[in-house]
């Protein structure tokens, strides 16, 4: 007890996701307290006997995780799903951030993949019975866990409330969601803060910006991206390869700035001038034309 | 602390209540030399929910669980100061839980004294110069207060959803 790895915590959830009604031995396995008959069997309930027969189950479900994260939210996907852009566009928007967006553009993925996997509990959470209740939590919970967004020691708890009782489960998985949904806004602040853009990655943040935007609502924000990527860079779909092979020509700095300032929102503007002028050059990494236009963007800001 | 990972605590907390029954608090309560007055009215705390969304929280539970563990930890000093520190920091750190705490408050006044009372009023407003001089109630206020520091912050978090219903 106690001395499960993180990941041995996590596949401990999602086997109580798939056999809820196995719960007393994986609650077991988790630290959480069961009361009654069950009880006197978990201290001998170890984790081999709790995985010994779920490698393949464990596995696959890995497998299905993995599968949901990469390929049902593919942020590329969803956000030019309708302007046509394919892996290729995907590979090179990825190149265009340093590591740390690298990073931020996995993870928010992923964040991406979780709303919608927790919004999936949630249906499931409400025509499940009481025992399969807690399956939907755990599933949850251990999605938040793989990503950093909740401490083992909390689900612990909660899950323990959620099987006695004392937690509704409904309301367990609606707090799930909102943790989802800050992580988010808290992504998109560290996105437009990535200290070190180029010229092309300036516009590549506002480009993540609009990704993260929910498509079925914000379609005239990510429209109205799309055709000011046309009308400066003529670029059209395809522009994300070409920003690898050539810095753009801008002939009109401010109308760019004004234009790319009103996608974003008041609220965020701030972050994101905060950013642009805390653009630094390293050397001979960036050519004459992208130092022009930071330089011209950074005058810009500052008057 | 945002209204979120209040929440997420507050979860935690409402398990830690689980299988607390009010006669186990009652015996604790009462073995430590609380008089049956005061503890009719932490009764009615303890009595106290609120309900956020689907989720109903045992508040007074929770607040009662934790003076209970507040006084357990503090056994070398008069119950009565103990209490009356307790309660009063409480207060004084959650202002909007003032209503609830209200009835125990006063059956503290009122049977630890006038003194008690007085020492209540001015740790609840937040004046606690006039301690200094007693450097036991000084420390125990200072325990108090990172004692409630969590719960507080917790609670403050959640005071719209706390004090819209009702």
């Amino acid at each position: 007890m106690g001395t499960l790895s993180k990941q041995d915590y996590i596949k401990a959830l999602k086997k109580l996701e798939k056999s809820p009604s196995d719960r007393i031995g994986t609650l077991g396995t988790l630290g959480v307290v069961v009361t009654g008959a069950g009880a006197g069997a978990l201290g001998a309930t170890g984790l081999a006997s709790v995985f010994g027969i779920s490698t393949l189950l464990g596995s696959t479900t890995l497998a299905s995780v993995a599968g949901g994260v990469f390929i049902v939210s593919n942020p590329i996907g969803w956000a030019l799903g309708t302007a046509t852009a394919g892996a290729a566009a995907a590979y090179g928007i990825s190149k265009l951030v340093h590591s740390g967006g690298k990073h931020e553009e996995k993870k928010q993925a992923n964040i991406k993949a979780m709303r919608t996997e927790i919004a999936n509990y949630n249906k499931e959470v409400k025509k499940a019975s009481e025992s399969e209740k807690i399956g939907q939590v755990a599933g949850a919970f251990a999605l938040l866990l793989e990503n950093d967004l909740m401490e083992e020691q909390k689900v612990t708890k909660i899950l323990e409330g959620v099987e006695s009782g004392e937690i509704n489960a409904e309301y367990a998985l609606s707090i799930a969601q909102s943790i989802i949904d800050e992580a988010s806004n808290t992504s998109i602040e560290n996105q437009l803060d990535i200290s070190s853009m180029t010229t092309r990655s300036v516009f590549v943040v506002l480009y993540k910006y609009m990704m993260m935007l929910d498509d079925t609502v914000h379609q005239n924000e990510i429209t109205a991206y799309q055709s000011i990527m046309e009308k400066y860079f003529k670029l059209g779909n395809d522009f994300s390869s070409k920003l690898l092979d050539e810095a753009p020509e801008i002939s009109d700095i401010d109308s760019v700035l004004k234009d790319l300032l009103s996608l974003v929102p008041t609220d965020k503007q701030d972050i994101l001038l905060d950013s642009l002028i805390g653009i630094g050059f390293s050397d001979g990494e960036y050519s004459d034309v992208e130092k022009t236009f930071v330089t011209k963007v950074k005058e810009t800001l500052k008057s | 602390m945002n209204a979120t990972m209040a929440q997420m605590d507050l979860m935690v907390l409402q398990t830690e209540t689980k299988g607390m029954k009010w006669l186990d608090a009652v015996v604790s309560l009462t073995n430590k030399g609380i008089p049956p007055e005061v503890v009719t009215r932490l009764q009615e705390l303890w009595e106290v929910t609120k309900t956020i969304g689907e989720q109903v929280y045992e508040v007074g539970k929770i607040l009662v669980m934790k003076i209970i563990e507040f006084i357990m930890a503090n056994p070398q000093l008069a119950i009565g100061a103990v209490l009356g520190v307790a309660v009063g920091s409480l207060t004084s750190m959650i202002p909007w839980i003032g209503t609830m705490i209200a009835p125990v408050a006063m059956a503290i006044g009122g049977f630890f004294g006038a003194i008690a009372g007085h020492r209540l009023d001015k740790i609840a407003k937040g004046e606690l110069s006039s301690y200094k001089d007693s450097s036991i109630f000084a420390d125990l206020i200072t325990i108090a207060k990172e004692f409630w520091k969590n719960l507080a912050e917790i609670f403050n978090a959640l005071k719209e959803h706390f004090t819209k219903e009702v």
